[in-house]
């Protein structure tokens, strides 16, 4: 089983109903989004003239990269498929994907808050959500479940039920009879990142022209995750003595030997 | 930690590094510095050289100016010769305000940033390293590890073992041992105490 959903682009009205219901579901705190709808065009493409939206969430892809990169302890988890009652047991760190439903989840208990999934993720679908900070961590890495407790209860996502027009159909790409699986048959495509393959589950149809939109707007790229680990090490490293030495003003000493200020002129 | 706040804390680690690399004075070289540079010390895992540093600070009649002397003696004026000039151009060019220099006041300009009148040559370690923290302040990640790989690591890494070997305060062998950690590119080894 794998679990997707997918945005009908033709159904779309950008009401913005599917990120307020998230929100609401998940009390995710302002600025920080599972759910996002961007707004796109109008733009002349080779297809012609097309505006549309772009709403997103996180893809739970066949090879999330955010899921390599957790550095928590691993641990022995048990997982359970809910149809079959069969049992997998797994070592996973504080992020993996479930060998049952396909979904990616995080245990915030484990989670240690450095937001290196959230650097990792391409579709920026993760955040570290500074509400949940405690005494070992800045916050807990969060991002969509595809509501996992609401469809263990039999319900669909909020996301999906609030929709006004039907536009995003959740279910099981793996059932060929499944409404999700019969829109990929129809062409219905993942945002995939520029070259590479982590075969994202969320997808999306649409005419031509706004496919092409809203494929040559968000096509993402896979972060370099060698600079990306070096920074995130480093911060957290230096973090506790750096912010002394601003408390004390010691940072505003050496400086004013640099300063910004030339124009376009000047430079050159 | 967001990347902005990572990017501030980072920022903030090589304005403090291009600060230990003043001129050492009592007006800033006080007990709080101390204290921010033993606890940098501490979290890199480099207990061994904070107790080092410490001990030769405490037991100094004027700790200050001890540093002074060795600041002069390892990058102004030593005798017989100078141990380590903090200048790019010396290693690359073989002279001060070498087409080196030139190159990296140039690369200051493409990004924004001018020197100010009573500034020192541009290829001072101490504002490669403000340059550094104002880069990493705007998020310029490319930037950054473009300016640490052309301009600022070919000649530190000469510059480097000359404190090491010369050095006779701890201070400033642990400090150019400090801004090596943080401007080379793979760290997966961690902070390598100095031996002492």
């Amino acid at each position: 089983m794998q679990y997707g959903m997918i945005i009908d682009l033709e159904r779309c009205v950008g009401c913005h109903a599917c990120t307020i219901a998230c929100r609401a579901e998940w009390e995710v705190p302002v600025p920080y989004q599972r759910n996002w709808v961007k707004r796109l065009g109008p733009t002349m493409t080779k297809d012609g003239m097309a505006a549309t939206y772009y709403p997103g969430l996180c893809n739970h892809c066949d090879k999330p990269p955010c899921v390599d990169e957790c550095p928590a302890d691993l641990a022995e988890m048990t997982f359970k498929d809910a149809k079959t009652g069969k049992t997998k047991t797994m070592e996973v760190a504080a992020t993996w994907k479930d060998p049952f439903d396909g979904t990616v989840q995080v245990d915030k208990e484990r989670c240690l808050g450095c937001g290196a999934c959230a650097d990792a993720c391409p579709y920026g679908a993760r955040y570290v959500n500074p509400a949940l900070a405690d005494d070992n961590s800045d916050g807990k890495a969060d991002k969509c479940t595809y509501c996992k407790p609401r469809i263990e209860e039999g319900l669909q996502p909020a996301c999906v039920q609030t929709c006004i027009t039907g536009a995003r159909i959740f279910g099981d790409l793996t059932d060929p009879n499944s409404a999700v699986s019969k829109y990929v048959k129809n062409g219905a495509k993942g945002l995939e990142v520029k070259d590479g393959h982590i075969g994202p589950n969320s997808r999306y149809f649409g005419n031509k022209k706004d496919i092409s939109l809203l494929f040559a707007d968000y096509t993402p790229e896979l972060a370099d995750m060698g600079s990306v680990k070096r920074r995130a090490m480093m911060a957290s490293m230096v973090k506790p003595a750096m912010r002394k030495a601003k408390d004390i003003g010691l940072l505003g000493l050496a400086g004013a030997m640099l300063v910004k200020g030339l124009s376009e002129d000047e430079k050159n | 930690m967001s990347p902005e706040e990572q990017s501030e804390d980072i920022a903030r680690v090589y304005r403090f590094l291009s600060q230990c690399m003043q001129y050492p004075d009592a007006e800033w070289m006080d007990e709080d510095f101390f204290n921010v540079f033993y606890s940098l010390l501490g979290t890199l895992g480099a207990v061994n050289d904070a107790v080092e540093i410490k001990k030769k600070i405490d037991q100094a009649e004027d700790p200050v100016e001890d540093l002074q002397v060795e600041y002069t003696r390892l990058f102004i004026n030593g005798v017989p010769h100078v141990v380590a000039p903090p200048y790019g151009s010396v290693y690359m060019d073989k002279s001060l305000q070498g087409t080196f220099a030139g190159n990296t006041l140039a690369f200051y300009r493409d990004k924004g940033f001018a020197m100010e009148e009573n500034a020192d040559l541009p290829d001072h370690l101490i504002h490669e390293l403000e340059f550094l923290s104002l880069l990493t302040l705007e998020n310029d990640l490319p930037g950054e590890e473009e300016f640490l790989t052309k301009l600022f690591r070919p000649w530190y890494e000469k510059f480097h073992p000359r404190v090491t070997e010369g050095a006779h305060h701890p201070f400033y062998r642990v400090v150019v041992q400090l801004i090596d950690f943080f401007t080379k590119e793979e760290d997966k080894d961690g902070f390598q105490p100095n031996k002492a």
